[in-house]
């Protein structure tokens, strides 16, 4: 075997790794997949709603959040008009005293939270986006976590609003697997992020730590690493919908997912002492590292398919151009196949096996009509983009020497 | 504040797990890679008692009181396609090698050999008959010493399903240490790659499509050709 082969061997054996070890969580803990704790007591909650030029959306955000099953005089809204130019303002003030409003100039999204955190008198606190919504019993099934005193923070699962282009039905799948390793996270221990839509925190924790950091770009990552190495739980339901509004077109897709990513750079720099630390648990001994190990692995397999397939059309020319045409050969015979091909197929075994888990954790039904094209691209383009925005974050990150504004 | 205590015995049971997969994936490659053995091993048998037989016909050809070349000439053809199939056979296996099989290098070996003596066999039947087939030796080596040998060999693949039976093609790779490759190697004088020995006559360095078209056609008693594949088709 040559020496890219016994990579590619290492590779196949961290990706059985990653599968064995997640199958192994979720069998173990098969009861509390779809299973909530009970509501002990009911907790005041605030909401906090930040917006930035959002009147498209906000309107329906708060009118949703009213709506949600939970006793009024235990949880109100904060809307934070975000120095907004259009009539984000007005959408609010139509709601009249049912939601608090602040307003107040363009400073960014933390900064606002932190604002509104100063108002918070409420035991926990929930982050939504303008541009997503909870389905009624969202709080209902969050609550209960925080009997546990350990517990500071809950997430929800996450759902688009819409699968229609082809941008968004790569997300769609991505979205629900999501909701399966989030919970199994959740089960390892090992969470790293909160979602701005729909997290709900303890407000004691983040009173005492500082609110939402405001030097980096993903400030729900950051408030997460802070959790674990702060030695608190983050937990997940399953049950909590949260629908939120995808990227529509490739570029806002890219700009998201390298600033998602940049984020995770940047906090897994901040919290690097975490990294190999025994104290961190399964996080810094276990996660952050097969983590790495994963980026490595994705950006160096698009370098080399990329390259590859350039290698393939290269030769096809030089066949083209030795013989006046390029001989199609479309037969699979006994020779040509060989080891790598079972890894393949057994891949495939266990990424539809996912899927189905993942559709079940999140509730969804397999719906091949309908769906073929979300489960097809994930497969197929999702990996590649994935590791493509990971390639364009590590660029802009050198290009921009580290620093935060770009 | 919360305790954190590692998921050892998880993680110990996961790597167990992934060791006992990719151990049951290895051993199905093996399987596989043993099973793709035998199957060209099973072809070079029946290309053996082929071979044989054509030989025991060559024979008794021979020494009857009339040669019997027409079907002995037809038997030969026969055998052609066998040949050609097999050699693609065993390229499929190299180009998808993966895992280490000593046994895919003795078969070679006695491929080759096959080979060689299929190829004896040919020049008497031709001696005796005065046979229109044309016999290519192939000698190529790696990609190292012979960065050309790939693409002289799409050449010379292109031209022998042009010619199907009329055009006989022998590979023979010279990295395998057999005695008999070395006394061709030094009966050709060859030093260098690609060499293509045909009919007798010596080809030494790459040849382009019309290079080889121009050559080939002047064995296969027609026009010489100007190079190009449809010419070649005519």
């Amino acid at each position: 075997m040559i020496f890219i082969d016994l990579l590619y061997i290492f590779f196949f054996s961290v990706m059985i790794f990653s599968a064995v070890l997640w199958g192994i969580v979720y069998y173990a803990n098969l009861d509390k997949i779809k299973k909530d704790p009970p509501v002990d007591r009911t907790r005041r909650v605030t909401i906090l709603v930040p917006a930035y030029n959002e009147e498209d959306c906000v309107g329906e955000t708060i009118q949703r959040l009213l709506d949600i099953d939970y006793p009024d005089d235990a949880y109100n809204i904060i809307a934070i008009n975000d120095g907004s130019e259009d009539g984000t303002l007005e959408i609010l003030k139509g709601f009249g005293d049912q939601i608090e409003i602040i307003d107040k100039k363009n400073t960014g999204k933390a900064d606002s939270m932190n604002v509104a955190l100063k108002r918070v008198d409420t035991e926990l606190v929930a982050s939504m986006d303008a541009d997503s919504y909870p389905n009624e019993d969202f709080l209902k099934n969050m609550v209960g976590y925080f009997k546990d005193e350990g517990v500071s923070g809950v997430t929800p699962a996450l759902k688009l609003m819409r699968d229609e282009n082809l941008v968004e039905k790569i997300q769609w799948t991505e979205y629900i697997y999501q909701i399966f390793l989030r919970k199994i996270f959740a089960l390892f221990d090992v969470q790293y992020v909160l979602p701005g839509p729909g997290s709900v925190y303890r407000t004691d924790f983040l009173k005492e730590t500082g609110g939402w950091s405001e030097d980096t770009h993903t400030e729900d990552m950051e408030v997460a690493f802070r959790m674990m190495s702060e030695k608190k739980k983050i937990e997940n339901t399953t049950n909590s919908v949260v629908w939120t509004d995808p990227p529509s077109t490739f570029r806002d897709l890219f700009k998201q997912r390298t600033r998602w990513y940049r984020g995770y750079v940047e906090n897994f720099v901040k919290y690097r002492g975490m990294f190999m630390d025994r104290e961190s648990g399964n996080l810094g001994v276990f996660f952050l590292p097969l983590n790495a190990i994963w980026i490595f692995m994705l950006v160096f397999l698009l370098t080399h398919v990329t390259y590859n397939l350039l290698l393939m059309g290269y030769q096809a020319v030089q066949t083209y151009m030795l013989l006046g045409y390029y001989p199609i050969d479309l037969t699979l015979t006994l020779q040509e196949i060989h080891l790598f091909h079972l890894f393949i197929c057994f891949f495939v075994l266990v990424g539809l096996g996912m899927i189905f888990l993942s559709l079940f954790s999140a509730g969804e039904k397999i719906n091949i009509k309908k769906r073929w094209l979300n489960y097809l691209t994930f497969f197929t383009i999702y990996p590649y983009m994935f590791a493509m925005f990971w390639v364009a974050t590590f660029f802009e990150i050198a290009r921009t020497r580290g620093k935060i504004k770009w | 504040m919360v305790e954190r205590n590692l998921d050892i015995g998880t993680v110990i049971l996961a790597v167990t797990l992934t060791v006992v997969i990719m151990g049951g994936i290895f051993l199905m490659g093996w399987r596989l890679s043993e099973e793709k053995v035998s199957d060209l091993e099973r072809d070079v048998v029946s290309f053996e008692v082929e071979r044989r037989s054509q030989e025991i016909s060559r024979q008794i050809a021979e020494n009857l009181p009339e040669k019997n070349c027409e079907a002995l000439e037809f038997a030969v053809e026969q055998t052609i396609i066998d040949t050609q199939n097999l050699a693609d056979r065993v390229t499929e296996y190299e180009d998808s090698y993966k895992l280490q099989n000593d046994n895919f290098r003795e078969l070679k070996k006695e491929y080759t050999n096959v080979l060689l003596e299929y190829w004896l066999l040919t020049e008497k039947v031709d001696d005796m008959c005065n046979s229109s087939t044309v016999r290519m030796l192939y000698f190529y080596s790696g990609q190292n010493v012979c960065p050309t040998c790939e693409d002289q060999g799409t050449i010379i693949t292109h031209y022998r399903k042009k010619y199907n039976e009329n055009l006989l093609v022998f590979p023979l790779d010279m990295r395998l240490d057999m005695r008999h490759l070395n006394i061709l190697r030094e009966t050709y004088k060859i030093e260098d790659y690609p060499v293509v020995v045909i009919n007798g006559d010596t080809y030494r360095g790459f040849m382009d499509i019309e290079e080889m078209g121009e050559v080939l056609g002047k064995y296969m008693n027609e026009e010489p050709l100007n190079g190009t594949s449809e010419m070649v088709e005519k």
